[in-house]
């Protein structure tokens, strides 16, 4: 598995006002987990959202994400519906929130699992089940989001970005709201994820501390003279 | 792992996802039903009373051979000549001659006491006996069912008809013939009291009953001037006006019952033409809501519309759960018509019965009606879904994601 990014730029506005958003080269392999940091406000989640397919590039010469086989996925074509993507192969975790609000919590964290047509195989069953048990949401996934924490509607959205096996998980601040404990719970569920199927992860992280102690590789947003540029990453 | 979505499965889930929005905003889906169960139910309650009510009546009325008749007013010697060229014009549907002054002075009596009893002139054809054999000699007498239950018999038994005169000159004196009942006509055909006479039996009494008359029997023979009337029919109840127009050019003065049918068909092409402005304009007006309450609905589910998103569910899939949302809305707005319909046509039956007093005039509910309403309401209600829907394609997921 790899994702390759090469000269990717995506533009917001124009003159002084305008914002522009550049990776000029991101290489990563199996099982890489990254965490992205950088001044708040710089465009991470933009960043992400790039990577996950939420908006697509102005530009780009190289965005390709390759199976465990080798089998070549081109994100870069300007007509691609990304949309199924999230159903399948790349999981994505937003920042705030991240609940429908007309769903339970089990529906919710299942979205993905029901999208691909994927209810009831007994593998998936399986692996939704440990990732219940691992982020501690037994008890809450029978709940409205009324009824849940900030913090449970940020475990219950990183479990639908996880529910399914992924080529590539693109989470923002997947920690942000949790407490120290569960925080930790949720990076290691994470890297645990990646390690034991070799997705590649890359998450915004504001506590970098914590994500260096968990073994996840750093990866800073520069800011620039029109944006902000993503430093390239040593894997 | 790479792989289509499967389009069951994500179907059923928008489907799951559509209804279970429509239950949290239960408010909201309550009142949206409710404004479209008020843009379907009275076009949908006015159209089936058209065509039940009206139409129905209309249809029965057309279809009473009554309505067909043209009355001749007054009285004056008709010949058979007259009779039979009047039987050959081709708007005339039946026709049987009448003797003067003959209702009012017969009796029938078969078991106790002898009853006075209306008497008519009938022959093989007349529309008011319906399927009922007219008595084909004159020797027999067909009764309403009413008529034989008033005297006691049925079909085969033998009434006595009475003829009483007082001559100038000398006592009164009785004929008493005896009659067969060939046939009793029932009573949903015939409701009153009447006896059917062979116009030969009819016409012999009738000259048999004249003041001075010295005839020994009460059968006319043919060609004898008898007949001061006859019951005539056109074809058909539109014919019956140039029927009426051409007996009044031939000198007799006529009434008509068939332009009140003419002005109920008239009054429902009428009702016809007003429905369907009014379906028009109540299909309209639920587009335009069902349109609107998307349109509201779109607008207000921005952020969880990038969620979906963010989950994986495609532009269409975004616009399917806007449309089975809409068609959700509309059937129920439907079925809530289709229920209210029934009470309202038990009220405008009884209403009909009160105030019309016509049992034909009871409105059922046309099956195709219905499925012409749900049909439209349907279609209708998935093009205004989508189009409200449509605008999502504009939608900048990425700031709907940080409206939370």
């Amino acid at each position: 598995m790899a994702l390759r990014v090469r000269n990717m730029c995506l533009r917001r506005g124009t003159g002084p006002d305008g914002f522009e958003l550049r990776i000029p080269a991101l290489t990563l392999g199996k099982g890489h987990a990254v965490a992205l940091h950088g001044p708040s406000g710089l465009g991470k989640s933009t960043c992400l959202e790039l990577l996950a397919g939420v908006v697509r590039p102005d530009e780009v010469e190289l965005f390709r994400l390759d199976d465990a086989d080798g089998e070549e996925m081109d994100l870069a074509s300007p007509d691609l519906d990304t949309a199924p993507l999230r159903a399948g192969p790349i999981g994505y975790g937003p920042q705030s929130g991240g609940m429908l609000g007309f769903l339970n919590g089990w529906d919710n964290a299942r979205a993905s699992i029901s999208l691909s047509g994927l209810a009831g195989d007994p593998e998936i069953e399986q692996r939704f089940d440990r990732l219940v048990a691992h982020l501690q949401l037994e008890d809450c996934l029978s709940k409205n989001r009324g009824a849940l924490s900030g913090g449970q509607r940020k475990r219950v959205s990183l479990l639908r970005a996880m529910a399914l096996p992924r080529f590539l998980l693109v989470l923002d601040e997947p920690t942000a709201g949790l407490d120290d404990a569960l925080a930790d719970c949720a990076v290691d569920c994470i890297l645990r994820v990646c390690r034991d199927e070799g997705t590649i992860c890359i998450a915004a992280m504001h506590d970098v501390e914590r994500a260096a102690e968990f073994g996840m590789i750093p990866m800073r947003l520069e800011p620039t003279a029109q944006g902000a540029v993503l430093a390239t990453v040593a894997t | 792992m790479m792989r289509s979505l499967p389009f069951v499965a994500r179907l059923l889930t928008v489907a799951h996802w559509a209804m279970a929005d429509l239950r949290r905003d239960v408010a909201i889906s309550v009142m949206s039903v409710l404004l479209l169960f008020l843009l379907i139910g009275p076009p949908l309650f006015l159209e089936v009373l058209r065509a039940g009510v009206v139409e129905s009546w209309a249809a029965a009325l057309q279809a009473d051979p009554r309505n067909r008749e043209v009355m001749i007013i007054g009285e004056r010697p008709v010949s058979d000549a007259e009779i039979a060229d009047l039987s050959d014009l081709p708007l005339t549907g039946f026709i049987v001659p009448e003797p003067s002054t003959f209702i009012s002075t017969v009796r029938l009596q078969a078991q106790g006491r002898p009853m006075a009893m209306n008497m008519r002139t009938s022959a093989p054809g007349d529309p008011l006996l319906g399927d009922t054999p007219a008595p084909t000699s004159p020797e027999q007498v067909t009764l309403t069912h009413a008529a034989a239950l008033a005297l006691g018999v049925s079909r085969g038994d033998e009434v006595q008809m009475t003829l009483r005169r007082r001559p100038r000159e000398g006592p009164q004196e009785n004929l008493t013939i005896l009659l067969r009942v060939a046939a009793i006509v029932p009573q949903e055909v015939w409701s009153e009291e009447v006896a059917f006479l062979n116009p030969a039996r009819a016409a012999g009494a009738a000259l048999w009953l004249q003041p001075g008359s010295g005839r020994q029997n009460a059968l006319a023979e043919l060609g004898e001037d008898v007949w001061r009337s006859f019951r005539i029919y056109a074809t058909e109840v539109r014919q019956a006006p140039l029927l009426a127009q051409e007996l009044t050019r031939q000198g007799f003065e006529t009434r008509i019952a068939s332009e009140q049918v003419a002005l109920l068909v008239n009054l429902s092409d009428g009702l016809r033409s007003l429905m369907r402005i009014s379906v028009i304009g109540g299909m309209g007006g639920l587009s335009v809501a069902v349109w609107l309450l998307q349109v509201l609905s779109v607008a207000r589910h921005r952020r969880e519309i990038a969620l979906m998103a963010a989950a994986g569910l495609d532009r269409a899939g975004l616009i399917t759960f806007f449309v089975l949302q809409g068609l959700m809305l509309s059937l129920l707005a439907l079925l809530l018509a289709i229920m209210c319909l029934f009470p309202m046509l038990r009220f405008s039956n009884a209403f009909a019965d009160r105030f019309l007093q016509s049992a034909d005039a009871s409105a059922g509910v046309d099956p195709m009606i219905l499925a012409s309403a749900a049909a439209a309401v349907l279609s209708l209600s998935l093009t205004a879904a989508a189009v409200a829907a449509w605008r999502i394609r504009r939608f900048d997921l990425s700031a709907d994601l940080r409206a939370d």
